[in-house]
């Protein structure tokens, strides 16, 4: 068996940047194709008299004088080497429902000639990405792979799904988009999804993959060189999405407060005060945004008002404001109505629900 | 029959001189040193007896990162003794002298940052932007010239050889 002295591309690169070479800022690499020429010359004398210096040639050269010589060449092949990574160092958060959860990656070329790339995503099962371990799928029907037209974001008008042409040293984004995320997802769920880039022939849109170049090797040939970590042209990269949901549980307690008898257990009999105390709380990761809330004022009852700082028919504990009026229709506007005969308490009142906090709606109403 | 013969041995002679032209224009022209460079590198392959070893093949299959090994070879096809042998070679464009890999026997070694003027390397100083002095490393250098300190007898070969790096 025999294989190339392991004289690695990035060996090289790191060696010269220990050594602090001067590379140029892009370390640019001798383009695939370039012809590397040289030819030695010697000087000599034959009984102390100077003769004419002599070139050489690859088969060796006899005829002196510039220009007789011939030089001894080889092309530059083609090293085929590329990364992908993953760009945000974070899982995407997503929400069931949501349009557009976007996983972004940067493809590489890190070779010395323009490639063409080839991409595909799949699923993992069990891994681990950013200490959460992959526990859902969006289905592979949910994700479709964009590459980016030049300003780094995912705005929703890229249409490639492959690289047709990637300059040596050039990179360019590509985006896992979930145009939907689906419904089925629940609180979090992880959902590592892998990005693949195949190295293929430019301007062939991903179509034809590379080969490495066998057999007898020709220096007037470019030949094809895989070096890549992984020898095969392809590399990969995962990120993941990050469900998370707003859960809302909603419980409410009734109190007879006052039966009008002053009685250590009030009875709820006519004229008895009845408190109503609903608590609204997100279990989830996120916050649940414009919660409103509607209840029926329960029949023959009637609601009892200003029993919340004096003023306040309905009292609130963790929203924005901690009292409001229950007025027909709202007419104040101060987020609080009576519409028929519900009671009704809009966002603004309740304001977003942290995940894991909750919010307390409380009235009370007289029993006829 | 004998002239048909006659030619064939001036086309063999032409062909062992290794020229284009004919054996005769070459022979008015021809000096006393046949100069030849050869492009190789190292490969490591498994011989017979499963050991690993390394040799040097055509380089053929070059990609950036890579050293190559170059040789040059000298020959006195004179029948006189050749004196003041120096060879020079100037590192090819895209690739840098790998440090302290010039080789030639019984020959000196000096390197060059401009192509012109060759020193040895403790010679050879660099002057930054901000006016300070330091060595030249050996990437810089442009240029390798082996000094044969003495005369190169007839039939005599010389092999020098230094190795770069594709960048």
């Amino acid at each position: 068996m025999v294989t190339r002295t392991p004289i690695g591309l990035r060996a090289a690169l790191v060696a010269a940047a220990a050594l602090g070479w001067s590379l140029g800022a892009s370390a640019q690499m001798t383009t695939a194709g370039t012809s590397i020429n040289n030819r030695a010359t010697v000087n000599y004398s034959v009984g102390s008299i100077a003769q004419a210096p002599i070139e050489s040639s690859p088969t060796g050269n006899v005829i002196p004088g510039v220009g007789s010589g011939v030089d001894t060449s080889f092309l530059v092949d083609n090293l085929v080497d590329l990364s992908v990574s993953e760009v945000s160092g974070n899982a995407t958060i997503v929400t069931p429902g949501m349009a557009n959860g976007v996983l972004a990656y940067t493809v590489v070329n890190e070779g010395n000639s323009p490639q063409g790339f080839a991409l595909a995503v799949s699923e993992e099962t069990g891994t681990t990405v950013f200490g959460n371990i992959d526990n859902a799928n969006f289905g592979l029907a949910n994700l479709v792979i964009r590459v980016d037209e030049g300003n780094g974001i995912f705005d929703g008008t890229e249409s490639a799904t492959a690289i047709d042409v990637l300059n040596p040293s050039q990179s360019v984004r590509v985006f896992v988009v979930s145009a939907t995320v689906p419904l089925t997802l629940l609180n979090l769920n992880y959902a590592n999804v892998r990005l693949q880039a195949r190295t293929a022939v430019p301007g062939t849109n991903g179509g034809t993959l590379q080969t490495a170049s066998a057999g007898a090797n020709d220096p007037t040939t470019v030949e094809v060189l895989f070096a890549d970590p992984s020898f095969d042209a392809t590399e990969s990269a995962v990120d993941q999405f990050a469900v998370q949901t707003a859960g809302l549980t909603i419980t409410k307690v009734q109190t007879v407060i006052d039966d009008g008898f002053g009685s250590v257990s009030p009875r709820a009999i006519p004229g008895a005060t009845v408190a109503y105390v609903t608590t609204i709380a997100n279990s989830g990761s996120i916050a649940a945004q414009a919660v409103s809330f509607s209840d029926p004022i329960p029949a023959n009852t009637t609601l009892f008002p200003d029993q919340y700082s004096a003023t306040g028919d309905v009292g609130i504990t963790g929203g924005v404001v901690a009292t409001c009026n229950a007025d027909a229709g709202d007419a104040d506007l101060d987020g609080c109505g009576l519409t028929a005969g519900n009671l009704t308490v809009s966002s603004a009142v309740l304001g977003n629900i942290a995940g894991g906090a909750s919010v307390q709606v409380q009235f009370q109403v007289k029993i006829n | 029959m004998s002239k048909s013969t006659h030619v064939l041995r001036l086309a063999m002679l032409a062909a062992a001189l290794g020229g284009a032209s004919s054996a005769l224009a070459q022979t008015a022209d021809r000096g006393c040193i046949e100069l030849k460079t050869v492009a190789e590198i190292q490969e490591t392959y498994t011989d017979a007896r499963g050991n690993e070893a390394t040799r040097l093949v055509p380089a053929a299959k070059v990609v950036p990162g890579d050293e190559v090994v170059w040789t040059i070879v000298a020959n006195n096809t004179c029948t006189t003794p050749a004196g003041d042998i120096a060879i020079t070679n100037p590192v090819p464009q895209h690739m840098r002298y790998v440090g302290s890999s010039a080789f030639g026997p019984g020959a000196q070694i000096v390197f060059s940052l401009d192509g012109s003027t060759f020193a040895a390397p403790e010679a050879l100083v660099v002057a930054e932007a901000d006016g300070t002095r330091r060595p030249a490393r050996a990437d810089e250098y442009s240029a390798i010239r082996w000094v044969l300190p003495r005369p190169m007898g007839p039939s005599e070969s010389l092999m020098v050889r230094y190795r770069a790096t594709v960048l």
